[in-house]
């Protein structure tokens, strides 16, 4: 399969070097990274590195690259949050393929503007809700979906990690992360845009497996254990979904780390995303690390120390990957993005509905079912 | 009331090792029993519920501050979340709507500003890989492991489905293999 061409705007979201890695050491990988945009020398050398011996152009700027690559059809937002609105409207304007790093804009406002400037859009827009691509959750799905599980009686989902901050220290800026600062409550000394906004999956995760819609949010912020971050490592949230389902999340950066300017582990575990759901005629559980391996090594990243790694999974079909999916799209092989630009704004609602519950100290009501895809 | 859940080992523990880990800063608690073990609503919500709420408040040294809880309609299901005056929160999962092919499970994970103490598994549920699917006749640990739901079986059938998606490659020594062990075995 060809692989498609695309530009990359930014390394500063974590999850870009794996882009950069798949590039560079997958054969059949999806994507052909033209040129890649870093404003910042230090995570430029980063890039540098990563795609070393591969032909790629590199620019400061992102718009200087988009003009120096019209013939580039795909475009990746891999900045901060806080410039991901004008990377898509400027790519929008230009007709390009987009695929948005997992939070389109935590501002609601600028969301609003997104799905207006995109209703009609005739090319892909896909958001990175990489969660959809693992087959234990697509299975959650299917369960659900037939009734094999009966009606929905309860769903837990855990996505709770490691801060990324110490080796992106960008991430723990409040306002390139949410793309302002707003105190986490009136008068705290830490803000919105730290493990909240780095997790959408389970806001988005239960609205796809379940279909529901929520409907009213109430949450917790305890006191960060990291007392140097700016942004909050801990908030969980329960309430209801349309229907009266009860739900709980928690989207926490409870796993801690060494504190050095790399990523180590401390907590052997680096994500742990347990999904629960019960129904009235069954009960199905999983985990992210659902082929756990025991792995001690004096050269591993985090060395000598006892770390949990997934074992690997058979690929049968690339379209079925998170960048094949995207590939397969732009060449107008699949109708529809995996995750759309509206799933993402959707989980954003979620995410600020629990932001506003921690910041008034009550129960934010949704309209449920008002967002329900058209 | 009393609370007989304050001499639990794994409460225990936690407290004996908070003070290798620093301040504690979250706590969750998970209550996971089956259908046929389920209390009633009263006992559930206030006894057993009540008695974690309260293992949580000794384990923050500080009083309720706020507490959001919501219950499944028609099942012991509750989700709840505690806030204390000195800011410590505490998450509870409690679970007694669970297929009765199902354990009972009672986990506390508590973090700390410089560590953490658990009983909870690091990989699935009952430390075991892949998935559980649970009804009244029985229950499953599978590996989903591609993104056809119709691989998923035991660890074995896995395995062997997986070699037939991607072809087993022959053993190159076979022959010298196989005489190795027929000597081994057969001596």
């Amino acid at each position: 399969m060809t692989p498609i061409k695309i530009l990359v705007a930014g390394i500063a979201n974590p999850h870009i070097p794996g882009y950069c890695r798949g590039f560079a050491n997958t054969p059949d990988y999806p994507w052909q990274i033209v040129a890649l945009a870093e404003s910042d020398p230090g995570r430029m050398a980063m890039a540098q590195r990563l795609l070393a011996g591969k032909e790629v152009k590199f620019y400061a700027d992102w718009r200087t690259m988009l003009d120096a690559h019209p013939e580039v059809e795909a475009f990746q937002i891999g900045s901060d949050n806080k410039y991901h609105f004008e990377m898509f409207r400027e790519c929008i304007a230009r007709g390009k393929h987009i695929y948005s790093t997992k939070v389109p804009t935590m501002d609601p406002e600028e969301g609003e503007e997104l799905l207006k400037l995109t209703r009609d859009y005739p090319k892909t827009i896909q958001v990175e809700l990489e969660l959809h691509f693992r087959p234990q959750f697509r299975y959650a799905r299917e369960l659900v979906r037939s009734g094999r599980l009966g009606t929905i009686r309860a769903i837990y989902l855990s996505n709770v990690s490691q801060s990324p901050c110490n080796y992106f220290p960008n991430w723990g800026d409040p306002e390139l992360s949410y793309g302002k600062v707003v105190p986490i409550r009136p008068g705290a000394d830490y803000f919105r845009g730290g493990a909240l906004t780095d997790h959408p999956h389970p806001f988005d995760m239960i609205r796809w497996i379940t279909g529901l819609e929520f409907a009213e949010v109430c949450a917790v912020s305890a006191k960060n254990q990291r007392s140097h971050l700016k942004v909050e490592d801990h908030v969980a949230i329960t309430g209801k979904l349309e229907g009266g389902v009860p739900f709980f999340i928690n989207p926490s950066y409870s796993n801690l780390e060494e504190k050095v300017p790399t990523r180590r582990l401390l907590w052997p575990k680096s994500l742990e995303c347990n999904l629960k759901i019960t129904g009235d005629k069954g009960y199905y559980e999983t985990d992210f690390f659902d082929k756990p391996m025991y792995l001690v090594g004096k050269d591993y990243v985090s060395p000598d120390r006892l770390i949990v790694e997934n074992a690997p999974r058979p690929v049968r079909n690339q379209s079925e990957t998170l960048e094949g999916s995207f590939a397969a799209c732009v060449r107008g092989e699949r109708a529809k993005p995996e995750s759309s630009l509206r799933d993402g704004l959707e989980a954003v609602k979620v995410m600020n509905a629990a932001y506003d519950a921690v910041y008034r100290d009550e129960t934010v009501y949704l309209p449920a079912g008002k967002c329900k895809e058209e | 009331m009393n609370n007989p859940w304050l001499n639990w080992s794994v409460f225990l523990s936690i407290g004996k090792h908070a003070r290798f880990c620093g301040e504690l800063c979250s706590v969750r608690f998970t209550w996971e029993r089956p259908r046929k073990s389920a209390s009633t609503e009263k006992v559930f919500i206030e006894e057993s519920f009540l008695r974690f709420l309260h293992l949580a408040q000794e384990l923050a040294h500080a009083p309720l501050k706020k507490l959001h809880a919501v219950k499944a309609q028609d099942a012991n299901i509750l989700y709840a979340l505690a806030e204390f005056e000195n800011r410590v929160a505490a998450e509870f999962e409690m679970n007694e709507a669970l297929p009765d092919s199902m354990p009972d499970v009672f986990f506390i994970k508590a973090n700390f500003t410089g560590g953490h103490v658990t009983n909870q598994p690091l990989g699935g549920h009952f430390d075991e890989p892949g998935s559980i699917f649970a009804d009244e006749n029985g229950l499953s640990l599978f590996t989903v492991d591609s993104c056809d739901p119709e691989i998923a079986g035991g660890v074995y059938d896995t395995v062997m489905k997986t070699a037939e998606l991607e072809g087993a490659p022959e053993i190159p020594d076979a022959e010298k293999l196989l005489a190795a062990v027929r000597k081994a075995v057969y001596r």
